[in-house]
């Protein structure tokens, strides 16, 4: 139980493979064989393997965003590095983009580069990252730094400050002053200390002006609309700059100064050396990844040891991603049994993360091998439950780290637990009635072979006529055995009242019974909540 | 939270009592009620009425919904949003405002004349026909502040709202008066008072466009619709599949239930099978009051999702009485006004979704008969900046907000106009922006929102625990350009 435990905060999921590996090494040397591998296929790669940037009656060129969820179902049901995927996914609630992104071509292929980028950086360092993501077209339609243009005094022009404001307030400091452990810095008045104005902002600003995508001159006609459309290429290629239509006006950002000058690569890194320098960036992104990855609420002593990770790796190195993983994922926070115990440890499992243990679980396979379009319909008020991955609404993520859900025990304790943001009387209904019709895309009877998804439950089935010792499996390799006994065997109750499983038992009964179960431990709260 | 920070006694006292009566529900004796305490007169009335909040997230560029339409204004306006790609830049062009022209009863003072965005014809007959107001400059102020004082590094003399310019505490202060994980929020702390009066304490505050903190208050919950109504968990009518057309259907149901709603010591636990608990309370209750009433003619645009959030809304307020519903606050939103890029190009369709969908909405209060018992109205993060760049409008402060209803004084534009300008000089016109063309906003929220409490029928004494703020506005505070009534509700 200890194994899925850690595996369920460091991967999508718990099988019995992982878990078997994880007790033979440990975690500390598992997390540590993990980050030693290799990059598997790239996602972008495999997404034009697959189909998904050519240029026919689809139009992907076009509608392409919901396309970069076959990949991510891909890597999460069967990739052989899920922690650099399961990191990259913590990141993307972090440095937040989304296929809502408007006007730009081949947006599932940008979305698959962006993917790649968290992934290549995911165990690298901060500094990079943040470049990266400064420099990523999809970004940088998503916040406007394409296209952003400098001061024109003759015709009223100001620089567009998006992503000057959303680097400063989301991606490295925040808003308000920290100390080491994450808690507020406040003046003498009790008022927290701001870490930056509206100044700081409009001179950020210039540092972003004059980049725009990548682009070799080639396009496509489109004759269906008349226009020329680009080819995908570009939404894997960095940002370029044209140095006539960046501002070559000085900056002072927070008191450091970026002197006037039109090299706009080294002004980009010089302002981005600012800011990644700054104390807060150690703990306000450390809190954020323990409660992507442990809890919603983190003592400040766990924010303190993950910000020093992140300020020195050991070797002197700030920004190491891997230290700043090993000190979440192994601290005592997230491995002691205290945790277990504890009336407030840990968090709601988010929907999105719910699914994509789902697939890796059961080891669902796609017919196609191209994973066409996820068996949900997120626009359908019945299923669509909030939470389409790489949909978020908008460079907040879904729900904010600093979230206290209203008129609710943590209101009253002021603590903090984002995913309650897309909790609501629908959304919990909505996931009820997705998981229940989730699992109907499992064959043998084919009922749905029109869909591309296809699982067996294997060993789920050779285990239906044994109610308890199917929910016991379930509650092993989806909770961490943290399904009580009383809801186990409240479960266990439902489906022997529901149907009769023999031992002798057709394919099909058993498969019903392993549908249900599964339904049952899903929606049942102590699943729901991940200790 | 500075704002936040007068929350007074006898307010906290009076939400407890508030609350006790609140839980016990529909059982509340003859009699026992906040009438009885004296505290709350205007809500004991039989009548119905309904506030609804349309927010607009993301910020709206509000230079470009209301828009100046006198020749000297609109001029001024042309030139500072020249830089843009649409042929009169980021600026609408005059000729197009001519059909969506705002024809006040009474003229404003020195000329000046407003148009709706070319894409708000609906919004523009309403006004036109009396049944919808615009409120010029609005936004967050802890009490009156001008430019000098905004720069001033007094802010103990001069406080301001937390976190200007930031999207999700804007949001927050807006609903709630406070930065982001405040508690409670005006919405909410007007439906406490109306908890009692409701057949259903929980159907008093209905969002049907996600979590806001604006409708929770101290015992006021905020409870979700889809827009087709409750959801409901299929499972516990039929046994998750795999268990369908079991032969002991109740009892797999009874269980699922008691498993989906049981009460946990760990919070999370408690909390999420909380919600599930309400969920599964209300969904038959409402769906049936819904299957119940007689359903709407009046259509609403497809394609739309602002209008089929306000159609859900139109669809409860015709079960009112099957819900034994008096008061009720309503929270609907439309997002994607973040126009820091392709305003010409993004923003025309937002808006017409905003006028579609208000418009049909006006129409189906009409068509209930409760056009003079609703009122709906706008907010936003923050108004933006007017300065362009290059093709959008950065984040600001004050902007211009709509209200809608048989009970507004329509046909009228309330508020200060503010001077179009981004100048930084000691002129005049130049005193009412930061920077930019970002507007110090001339009315503030807590004004906005106690014209409306008002009309909903909160008591004046009241208003102060709803709105602390409040007190630093209106002649008594020594703000008289700052009336604590903006006078737009009858």
């Amino acid at each position: 139980m200890a194994a899925s435990r850690f595996l369920q905060q460091a991967s999508f999921g718990a099988t019995e493979a992982d878990i078997a590996a994880v007790k033979a090494q440990g975690t500390a040397t598992w997390l540590t064989a993990q980050m030693a591998l290799p990059r598997g296929q790239r996602s972008w790669d495999w997404m034009e393997a697959n189909g998904y940037a050519a240029i026919d009656a689809r139009a992907l060129y076009d509608i392409g965003g919901p396309t970069a969820e076959a990949v991510l179902a891909k890597e999460a049901a069967s990739s052989a590095d899920p922690v650099r995927q399961r990191m990259a996914l913590a990141l993307s609630e972090y440095f937040v983009v989304s296929m809502l992104v408007a006007q730009m071509p081949w947006t599932g292929m940008g979305i698959a580069h962006y993917w790649d980028q968290l992934q290549d950086h995911a165990f690298g360092n901060f500094r990079d990252l943040l470049e990266a993501m400064t420099l990523n077209p999809t970004m940088g339609a998503w916040l406007n730094t394409r296209g952003n243009l400098k001061e024109d005094p003759v015709i009223g022009r100001v620089p567009d400050e998006n992503y000057a404001r959303e680097v400063l307030q989301l991606f490295t400091i925040g808003l308000v002053r920290l100390n080491a452990d994450g808690t507020v810095k406040r003046g003498p008045d009790g008022q927290p200390l701001p870490t930056y104005t509206q100044d700081d902002v409009t001179q950020l600003a210039r540092i972003f002006t004059g980049w725009d995508w990548w682009g070799d001159g080639r396009s496509f006609f489109v004759a269906l609309t008349g226009n020329t459309r680009p080819y995908p290429e570009y939404t894997r290629r960095a940002m370029v700059l044209d140095a006539t239509k960046h501002s070559t006006r000085a900056s002072v950002v927070l008191g450091g100064t970026i002197p006037a000058g039109n090299d706009g690569v080294a002004r980009l890194g010089a302002a981005l050396d600012i800011l990644f320098q700054h104390p807060n960036v150690g703990p306000f992104f450390g809190r954020q990844m323990i409660q992507r990855l442990v809890t919603s609420n983190p003592s400040p002593a766990y924010v303190a040891r993950v910000a020093a990770a992140f300020n020195d790796n050991g070797a002197g190195v700030r920004g190491d991603l891997k230290a700043v993983w090993r000190a979440i994922l192994l601290d005592d926070e997230a491995r002691g049994v205290a945790g277990l115990a504890s009336a407030t440890h840990g968090k709601v499992r988010e929907p999105m993360l719910r699914l994509l243990q789902w697939l890796r679980t059961f080891g669902v396979r796609s017919r196609s091998g191209a994973w066409g379009l996820w068996p949900i319909d997120f626009g359908n008020p019945r299923v669509g439950f909030g939470q389409r991955p790489f949909g978020s609404p908008s460079v907040f993520n879904w729900f904010r780290p600093g979230y206290i859900p209203p008129g609710t025990a943590m209101s009253a304790a002021g603590a903090t637990a984002p995913e309650f943001q897309i909790l609501n009387e629908s959304s919990i209904s909505q996931w009820a009635n997705a998981i229940d019709e989730l699992n109907l895309v499992s064959t043998d009877p084919v009922q749905f072979s029109y869909m591309d998804w296809e699982l067996r439950f294997d060993a789920e089935r050779a285990l239906a006529h044994d109610a308890r010792a199917l929910v016991q499996r379930l509650n092993l390799l989806l909770a961490a055995g943290q399904v009580s006994d009383a809801n186990v065997l409240r479960i266990v109750e439902i489906l022997e009242l529901g149907s009769t499983v023999t031992a002798e038992a057709d394919a099909a009964t058993r498969r019903w019974r392993v549908i249900a179960a599964i339904t049952l431990v899903m929606t049942c709260v102590e699943y729901l909540v991940q200790k | 939270m500075h704002s936040f920070d007068s929350m007074s006694l006898s307010r906290r006292a009076f939400l407890r009592r508030a609350g006790q009566l609140a839980a016990v529900g529909a059982a509340t004796p003859l009699g026992l009620n906040l009438a009885a305490m004296g505290e709350a007169a205007a809500f004991t009335a039989t009548d119905y009425k309904a506030l609804v909040c349309v927010f607009l997230y993301g910020g709206n560029d509000h230079a470009n919904t209301v828009v100046a339409y006198d020749e000297p204004a609109w001029q001024r306006y042309r030139n500072i949003r020249r830089a843009g790609p649409g042929p009169a830049g980021l600026a609408l062009e005059r000729s197009a405002l001519a059909a969506t022209r705002l024809a006040p009863a009474t003229p404003l003072a020195g000329g000046l004349e407003f148009a709706l965005h070319p894409a708000m014809t609906g919004l523009a007959g309403l006004f036109n026909g009396g049944q919808a107001a615009a409120l010029l400059n609005v936004g967050p102020l802890i009490r009156p502040t001008t430019r000098a004082q905004f720069f001033s590094p007094d802010r103990a003399s001069h406080p301001l709202p937390p976190q200007l310019m930031s999207h999700n505490d804007q949001q927050s202060v807006w609903q709630a008066q406070g930065a982001e994980g405040s508690a409670r929020g005006w919405g909410g702390n007007i439906g406490d008072l109306a908890l009692a009066n409701n057949g259903e304490s929980l159907f008093t505050c209905i969002s049907a466009s996600g979590n806001a903190v604006f409708l929770s208050g101290q015992n006021a919950i905020q409870y979700q619709v889809s827009r087709d109504g409750p959801v409901a968990i299929s499972a516990l009518a039929n046994g998750p599949h795999g268990l369908y057309g079991n032969p002991n259907q109740a009892a797999v149901a009874q269980r699922l239930r008691a498993m989906l709603t049981e009460t946990r010591s760990h919070v999370l636990e408690h909390e999420y099978n909380r919600i599930a608990g309400r969920a599964i309370a209300a969904e038959g209750k409402l769906r049936a009051a819904l299957d119940g009433s007689a359903a709407l003619t009046t259509p609403f645009a497809n394609g739309n999702t602002l209008a089929a959030e306000l159609r859900i809304v139109a669809r409860i307020i015709a079960a009112r009485q099957a819900l034994g519903a008096k008061r009720q606050v309503f929270m609907v939103s439309l997002g994607g006004f973040d126009l820091h890029d392709r305003l010409v190009e993004e923003q025309p369709g937002l808006l017409r979704k905003v006028s579609e969908a208000m418009t049909a909405f006006h129409a189906a209060t009409v068509e209930l008969g409760v056009a003079d018992r609703v009122t709906t109205f706008t907010a936003s993060d923050f108004g933006r900046a007017l300065a362009s760049n290059g093709n959008g409008t950065d984040h600001g402060w004050g902007g211009h907000h709509l209200i809608v209803g048989g009970a507004v004084r329509g046909r009228a534009l309330y508020g200060v106009p503010p001077p179009m300008s981004i100048g930084e000089t000691d002129a005049p016109d130049d005193q009412w922006h930061i920077g930019q063309g970002r507007l110090i906003p001339t009315t503030s929220v807590d004004q906005y929102a106690a014209t409306l409490a008002r009309w909903f029928g909160v008591g004046q004494a009241e208003l102060a625990g709803i709105l602390p703020n409040l007190r630093n506005f209106g002649a008594d505070a020594g703000a008289p350009a700052y009336p604590t009534n903006l006078g737009f509700m009858a």
